[in-house]
């Protein structure tokens, strides 16, 4: 056994690259076990938190109206049993006024008691404890009431039927960003205060809200269900701050699936990398093994030997894994202390024993093929260097289907989901068949080709090789690069469809109303910035003639025609639109009125080009055909709208505009006040702090995406490092012909320069296109996202990958060409 | 040119529309006539969304049930609902010549001024708004009958108050026909109303014309 230890380090010591290959893709499985799992987990758990923080509640009630005794008797009874603690909120508009009654001002009123919020903070303008200026007879207000009103803190307004004093100002409440829109500045009040108000009794608007949060250690979703049963249906709802719903919340759906689908991605290409680098380290070995045969070893014996080198390698690979996955998790809290902050590092026992499994598991399967092939290493081999025999039928059934095995159960253990995951085990494997079936159709095309150069004609001849595994190489080429460049437009469409949706120069305060008669004085005050929208409110009533059948309309679960439309005019595509339909906007050869419409129409409804939509306007119907389809380039906050008129047909309907606009930071309160002065009837929605909170959150974990999507790529360029070195022995032997043959060291380089820059450029190629594919289909089945192609990006990616694959084919020949060919023979002689 | 060509559109739909209330129509292929009623009038239902219908296919908000109601009683009356959801009194006076012009109203359902109330504008404004709207129909020769909002009284005593008393006095001043409040046995009845608590649903909108009937007829009367 010592001896074959000895021998088993001897020829590790005297491996190439593959073997520091074969020990990195272990490594690099390893550290996505450990690493990637366990900060998605980490960031999972923060970013819950942060939900908590954006709900301020862990089960959150909600209801139009006054809650049914059912459901807060089930309330009182979690309180009762000290399961919960409740907070009782009440929102609604009132007019706050001075005490003189000189001004008033419509604001948005919070009333809520002395636990609020359960989770995250309400910062005042004093930075003072929020605790201790929330009392009774006070209240806090955002500043701009101050502005509106002409008060200061320590005035007093009145509201409703009480006068209360100001006691701070309001600065950020952790709830409120989800209740994005609102006409009027935040006043929170004292629950106590509230009969005082006077505010909240029969013929009042208000939305009730109860805030539970979960004690020692209650589980929340089990306490959301056991509520649940008490609610009204469709009118009391009951939410857990992992359920509700926000843009926040779907992006970190999005972004979690994302991190999983890194995971699964880096540890197949891993374990593709794993292989490859073996069975190019044990055809380097084949000859010692050989001679071994030769001289009485059995086949036991070599298996034996190999599969020693293969454990100290994966021993290597496994410890240097969980020693990087230790670093990456102690690096993590250092580098996002700004991104996600309250992360912690290090790894946890479990963690490394679930990560030592994996890999061993992915290291014996992804070996089992190159020490398969071992048994076919004869003795008579040392004579002849003829070519290794294709492996037969039954050992490849074995290795795809334990491969496949393997894929599915790591695919479901890391999405969690099945459906997705067979869907996603499914994509994988049609993506290697495509690969493959492309290598096939290449290799058939360089057969029938005989061009004249002698070049030419040795770079096709050269993918033919013996030995020299061209299907394989370009099969592993295209199936890794089109992961890496997946990976990198999927980052960059959630990039594009997230944290693009908020561009620095999106507008953030919107005025509505606005009267045609108004419109030039509006656009006077608010400057040339500002985008007028003409709204024409209509419903539709027919499609093609055929009328609408509203309850069908109804049952759909996504939007549908059955509700009112803003329609609006212009006559040429806005900046962030597209045509996918149609030669222009508008078809000048079709009389009537036409109409265009927004791709999402589709939707809800199969439309073509040439289909009339008949539309309700203010009791007038008007028919309008369809002459185009848009798309909106970027799914920004910018408006839209789903149809779209040539001016003469809607510019003499009835309608209002509004003005979309991009104000400075303390800007606000002075064009608001010259804007209502001048036009009472005109409102303004200020949704600065929604803007400025969702982009930060999604710049956060924009980053967080793009870190982890390196690790995909690094998995890939390693395999794409190891499937071009894999045939290196090969063509070294075939140099070293050439040159014999009397070729010069110059033309044998550019032989197999030209070869991998066939190579490169077909993976490359096939690539781009599968990649284009597959993340369109991700985008639109599974994230359901826009697509974006991002053509110039991932060409440059593609190419760099493709210049890879040439700087490495050929780094790996130069060092034999400076060799005389007889020295070289000598050192891959049989020893 | 363009002015010329907008005009000429809106004409010819609002001509489409005035032409379903006129001649009787043949059925295809030369089959018995069609029933289509001879309308002895038109009624404009203008508005907000209580009037559109928000949440409801149109066929269940009260203009189209107002106009089934008196064509069962025998009164062949067209009545078009105008509603805008959304819509503002400033709204509703910016368009109030297009209805005049377009729809040629003889009766108009005036019940607009809901949503100034939720966006806490100006009560002195919607009274003047209102008070413009109901005498540009006036104008045309229509007769208006004016419904009645209250506002929810979270907004305040003060506001409210204000608020409630514009209609009266915009009826007073003007002599349209008053129905004291539009949403009379509808408000703050969780059955007859949506989810959101404010707009009524397909009972709420049945209680509703129960509510303007008596005006309706007293409008028609006076037509005569």
């Amino acid at each position: 056994m010592n001896r074959l230890f000895l021998l088993a380090r001897r020829e590790i010591l005297r491996a190439g690259p593959q073997a520091v290959l074969f020990v990195l893709s272990t490594t690099l499985a390893l550290v996505t076990l450990v690493s990637v799992g366990g900060f998605s987990r980490t960031v999972q758990d923060s970013f819950l938190r942060d939900a908590r923080e954006l709900h301020a509640g862990d089960v959150i009630l909600h209801s139009h109206r006054e809650f049914s005794e059912g459901l807060l008797r089930a309330v009182r009874a979690e309180v009762a049993s000290g399961r919960a603690e409740a907070a009782r909120l009440y929102e609604f508009y009132s007019m706050a006024r001075t005490s003189d009654n000189d001004r008033l001002v419509l604001s948005s009123i919070l009333v809520a008691p002395d636990n609020y919020p359960f989770y995250g903070t309400v910062t005042v303008g004093s930075g003072r404890p929020f605790q201790s200026v929330h009392e009774v007879g006070g209240v806090v207000v955002e500043p701009s009431l101050l502005d509106q009103l002409g008060v200061r803190v320590g005035d007093t307004i009145q509201l409703g039927s009480a006068a209360l004093t100001i006691r701070d100002t309001l600065i950020r409440e952790p709830d409120r960003p989800l209740n994005a829109f609102s006409l009027g500045p935040r006043i929170i009040v004292h629950a106590y205060d509230l009969e005082a108000l006077q505010l909240v009794r029969t013929g009042s608007r208000v939305e009730h809200r109860l805030l539970l949060k979960a004690l020692h250690g209650e589980r929340v979703d089990p306490m959301a269900a056991r509520l649940r049963v008490h609610a009204r249906k469709d009118e009391e709802w009951v939410e857990t701050f992992r359920t509700a719903r926000s843009g926040i919340k779907r992006f970190l759906d999005n972004f979690l699936f994302f991190l999983s689908l890194i995971g699964v991605f880096t540890l197949i290409l891993a374990g593709f990398g794993i292989q490859s680098s073996l069975t190019a380290l044990l055809r380097e070995k084949r000859d010692t093994l050989a001679v071994m045969r030769a001289l009485g070893a059995t086949s036991g014996y070599v298996a034996r030997l190999a599969a020693i080198i293969v454990c100290i390698l994966a021993a290597a690979g496994t410890a240097l894994g969980i020693l990087c996955g230790a670093w990456v998790q102690r690096l993590l809290p250092v580098l996002m202390r700004d991104i996600v902050p309250g992360l912690s590092g290090g790894l946890s026992p479990g963690a490394v024993l679930e990560g030592c499994l994996m890999g061993a598991v992915v290291t014996a399967v992804f070996t089992s093929i190159p020490l398969r092939r071992l048994r076919e290493v004869r003795p008579v081999s040392v004579l002849g260097h003829e070519v290794l025999p294709e492996t037969g039928r039954t050992p490849l059934v074995v290795h795809g289907a334990l491969v496949t095995v393997l894929a599915v159960l790591l695919v479901l253990w890391k999405i969690e989901d099945t459906r997705t995951g067979l869907w996603f085990v499914a994509g994988v494997g049609g993506l290697i068949l495509l690969s493959a079936g492309a290598g096939v159709l290449v290799l058939w095309i360089s057969r029938t080709r005989r061009p004249d150069r002698l070049l030419s004609r040795l770079v096709l001849r050269g993918l033919e090789r013996p030995g020299s595994g061209t299907l394989v190489t370009l099969t592993t080429l295209v199936t890794a690069l089109t992961v890496i460049l997946s990976i990198r437009l999927l980052e960059l469409n959630l990039f594009q469809n997230f944290v693009g949706s908020y561009p620095a120069e999106a507008p953030n305060v919107y005025f509505l109303d606005i009267q045609p008669s108004q419109r030039d004085e509006a656009r006077r005050i608010l400057e040339a910035s500002a985008e007028f929208h003409p709204v024409v409110r209509a419903r539709v009533t027919a499609v093609s003639g055929t009328p609408i059948d509203r309850e069908v309309e109804r049952q759909s679960r996504r939007d549908n025609l059955a509700r009112e439309f803003n329609l609006t005019y212009y006559d040429t595509l806005l900046g962030d639109e597209r045509l996918v339909a149609g030669k222009s906007l508008f078809d000048p050869k079709v009389h009537g009125p036409q109409v265009s419409v927004l791709t999402e129409v589709l939707e809800m409804r199969s439309l073509e080009i040439g289909d009339t939509i008949t539309f309700t306007i203010a009791g007038v119907p008007l028919e309008a055909r369809i002459t185009s389809f848009r798309e909106r380039v970027h799914s920004s906050v910018r408006p839209f709208f789903y149809f779209v008129f040539p001016p003469e047909v809607l510019e003499d309907a009835p309608q209002t505009f509004f003005a979309a606009v991009r104000v400075a930071p303390g800007q606000l309160p002075a064009l608001q006040s010259r804007m209502v002065s001048s036009f009472p009837n005109v409102s303004v929605i200020d949704v600065m702090e929604t803007v400025n909170v969702f982009a930060g959150v999604m710049r956060r974990l924009s980053v967080i995406v793009r870190f982890f999507g390196w690790f995909s790529i690094a998995a890939g360029l390693l395999i794409v490092t190891s499937a071009v070195l894999a045939t290196r022995h090969v063509r070294l032997r075939e140099s070293v012909y050439y040159r014999i043959l009397g070729a010069k060291s110059r033309f044998v380089l550019r032989v197999f320069a030209a070869e991998h820059v066939l190579l490169g450029t077909l993976a490359g190629g096939l690539a781009f296109v599968f990649s284009e594919m597959s993340v369109w289909i991700l985008c639109r089945q599974a994230f359901r996202i826009d697509f974006h192609a991002f053509p110039g990006t991932l060409g440059a990616l593609a190419s760099a990958v493709a210049l890879l694959v040439l700087a490495t084919g050929v780094a790996g020949t130069v060092p034999a060409l400076r060799k005389k060919p007889v020295v070289y023979l000598r050192e891959v002689a049989p020893e | 040119m363009r002015f010329l060509g907008c005009w000429t559109i809106w004409g010819l739909t609002a001509l489409m529309a005035a032409a379903c209330s006129g001649e009787p129509g043949t059925g295809p292929s030369g089959a018995l006539p069609a029933p289509t009623p001879v309308w002895q009038g038109t009624i404009v239902a203008l508005g907000d969304s209580l009037t559109a219908g928000y949440g409801l296919s149109e066929d269940e908000a009260w203009p189209a049930l107002l106009e089934r109601r008196l064509a069962s009683e025998g009164r062949a009356w067209r009545v078009v609902n105008a509603g805008v959801s959304g819509e503002t009194s400033s709204g509703t006076l910016s368009r109030v010549d297009w209805v005049v012009g377009r729809l040629k109203p003889d009766i108009v359902i005036l019940a607009i001024g809901g949503n100034d109330g939720l966006r806490g504008l100006d009560v002195g404004l919607m009274k003047s708004n209102i008070t413009s709207i109901v005498q540009r129909l006036q104008d045309s020769g229509a007769v208006v009958v004016l419904a009645g909002m209250k506002m929810v009284r979270n907004l305040g005593p003060d506001y409210t108050t204000q608020f409630d008393a514009v209609y009266p006095a915009v009826a007073r001043d003007t002599g349209a026909l008053l129905v004291p409040f539009l949403l009379e046995g509808v408000a703050s009845i969780p059955s007859l109303n949506l989810a959101d608590g404010i707009h009524p649903n397909a009972a709420g909108h049945r209680v509703v014309v129960k509510t303007l009937y008596p005006y309706v007829l007293k409008a028609l009367e006076s037509r005569r």
